[in-house]
């Protein structure tokens, strides 16, 4: 459902790696503790920028962390954020959706993932209902409903469902939260909605022209296969959304959490841009290996000359 | 012609007040008192002139239809020299009044819609950040009458507005990380030592014997 809102790890200090691993972590714990045992298996690393951005709204003191044992990892003890509203909210929020995903899965897989999922679905239906949003939980399922209305239509626009998925995920950054600050996660979130339904069904679009689903890109592009500028196109349009979410971001408050912004911008130029890697054109990785191959050689000529010197 | 900013050596968005003292700078540069009738670089300084001058007009010819259209950050006139249905669709679109050309749009009916049918809705779409779907609309007007400018010219000024997304990331100062901009990796640093010692070499000296 969150799609793959990660961000590029090499690109992070040890600091912000271990402060993202503790919320989530902590995010995991959460889960345990307010959603029931066993709701914490099917969570992901996606939740983690929620919680993140989040924090900077509802946290004004410390964030604490403390060394702990998981069962997923018995033998040693990990660092993982102490409790507090933000990563309460985020796991609550998480059971709903995780919940929702599910039924949809149930209903679009084939045979064998569904033989997968179902042993999930009562563990998971309980994790929702302990979660305790119910007006988050209207919305999600709300939206979700038209969504599917939109795609048993066929509708040929990827914004219009995207937007109902953007409304659903602004509602999640806003849930709970009042005044300026909830329209910034309102925006933030609505962006990243787009931007997550948009690059998955354009990631599916091979796939689903393959088998015949639906997929509102392909209807946009009568079925055919993606030019590389239909994809320049499209990648043009999601960094669109990125842009917005800039936007959005630099009116968070980080103050001087800096670890905090440094992930959340992390995620947001690095991580969204390597989601949407596969637009890419394929000349254009071939031209950097050869760039760099060139640079190298370079330099052993460098050296070769400084020798003979 | 050349991007007119960069004739000028100006961003995009430097106020008018920039661009004005950028091209009187220029001007004073290149004006033809500098460059006396014996001057072998006469008609030189000139062209240069005549390239700042065009660009100075351009730039303000630019903003000034900007101001008057009130349009957003692209500062296109969608009037353009379209007859029939259309003109009136773009004279709704010039004035913002982007439902109602919408509604236009979609009463003409599918059989006549032309490519700059696709065209005008893509600017709708846009303005309603459906830009995916805008975007699509965008290449199908392209593709239905490739030789068109203005629509080349819309695909191409959007797609250069999302280029370059990112770059901030690393040249953020003041985020608690030192700026790791491209001038001070390890790379550079070497290069501008062996360049360093070219020089100092080229006078006689010697900043690094062993090179």
């Amino acid at each position: 459902m969150f799609g793959y809102v990660k961000p590029v790890q090499s690109e992070l200090l040890v600091k912000e790696y271990e402060f993202y691993r503790a919320t989530y972590c902590g995010i995991c714990k959460g889960m345990k503790k307010h959603t029931g045992v066993l709701s914490n298996i099917t969570l992901s690393y996606d939740s983690v920028l929620l919680a993140l951005v989040r924090m900077l709204f509802v946290e004004d003191g410390c964030i604490s962390a403390k060394m702990d044992r998981c069962i997923a990892h018995p033998l040693k003890k990990r660092c993982m954020l102490v409790q507090n509203p933000a990563i309460e909210y985020t796991a609550r929020a998480f059971a709903i959706l995780t919940h929702y995903k599910l039924l949809d899965d149930i209903k679009d897989e084939g045979v064998g993932k569904k033989m997968l999922v179902l042993p999930l679905r009562p563990i998971v239906k309980s994790g929702a209902k302990k979660a305790g949003i119910s007006e988050l939980e209207e919305v999600i399922s709300d939206r979700l409903k038209r969504i599917n209305e939109l795609e048993e239509r066929k509708v040929s626009s990827v914004d219009e469902p995207a937007e109902l998925f953007g409304e659903l995920l602004g509602e999640v950054f806003a849930n709970g939260i009042s005044d300026s600050d909830a329209v910034v996660l309102r925006e933030f979130g609505f962006h990243l909605g787009k931007f997550i339904y948009a690059a998955d069904a354009a990631e599916d679009y091979d796939e689903d022209r393959k088998k015949g689903r639906y997929n509102p890109y392909l209807l946009l592009y009568d079925g055919k296969p993606l030019t590389e500028e239909n994809k320049k196109s499209i990648k043009s349009a999601l960094i669109y959304e990125c842009r917005r979410m800039e936007a959005a971001v630099n009116l968070m408050p980080f103050g001087n959490r800096y670890t905090i912004e440094n992930i959340v911008k992390n995620i947001i130029y690095l991580g969204l841009v390597k989601r949407i890697e596969f637009l890419e054109p394929k000349e254009i990785t071939q031209t950097e290996k050869e760039g760099t191959q060139n640079e190298r050689s370079v330099f052993s000529t460098r050296s070769v000359k400084g020798r003979n010197r | 012609m050349r991007d007119p900013y960069l004739v000028l050596g100006v961003s995009k968005d430097a106020t008018d007040d920039e661009i004005k003292s950028a091209y009187r700078e220029l001007a004073k540069k290149y004006h033809p008192d500098n460059y006396k009738d014996d001057n072998p670089l006469k008609d030189l300084a000139s062209e240069k002139m005549q390239e700042i001058n065009a660009a100075y007009d351009q730039i303000l010819k630019e903003r000034e239809n900007a101001k008057k259209y009130g349009s957003s950050s692209t500062g296109y006139s969608y009037t353009g020299s379209s007859t029939g249905p259309y003109a009136n669709i773009r004279i709704l679109l010039s004035n913002r009044k982007f439902k109602d050309a919408e509604r236009e749009l979609f009463n003409i009916p599918t059989s006549d819609r032309t490519s700059e049918w696709h065209y005008l809705i893509s600017v709708v779409l846009m303005q309603k950040g459906r830009v995916n779907d805008a975007m699509r609309e965008l290449e199908l007007a392209c593709t239905m009458d490739p030789s068109n400018v203005e629509y080349q010219m819309a695909k191409q000024e959007f797609n250069k507005a999302q280029s370059g997304y990112g770059s901030t990331y690393y040249g953020s100062a003041g985020n608690g990380r030192a700026g790791r901009s491209s001038a001070d990796d390890a790379c550079n640093c070497c290069a501008n030592l062996i360049c360093l010692d070219c020089l100092c070499e080229c006078f006689g000296g010697d900043l690094i014997p062993c090179l």
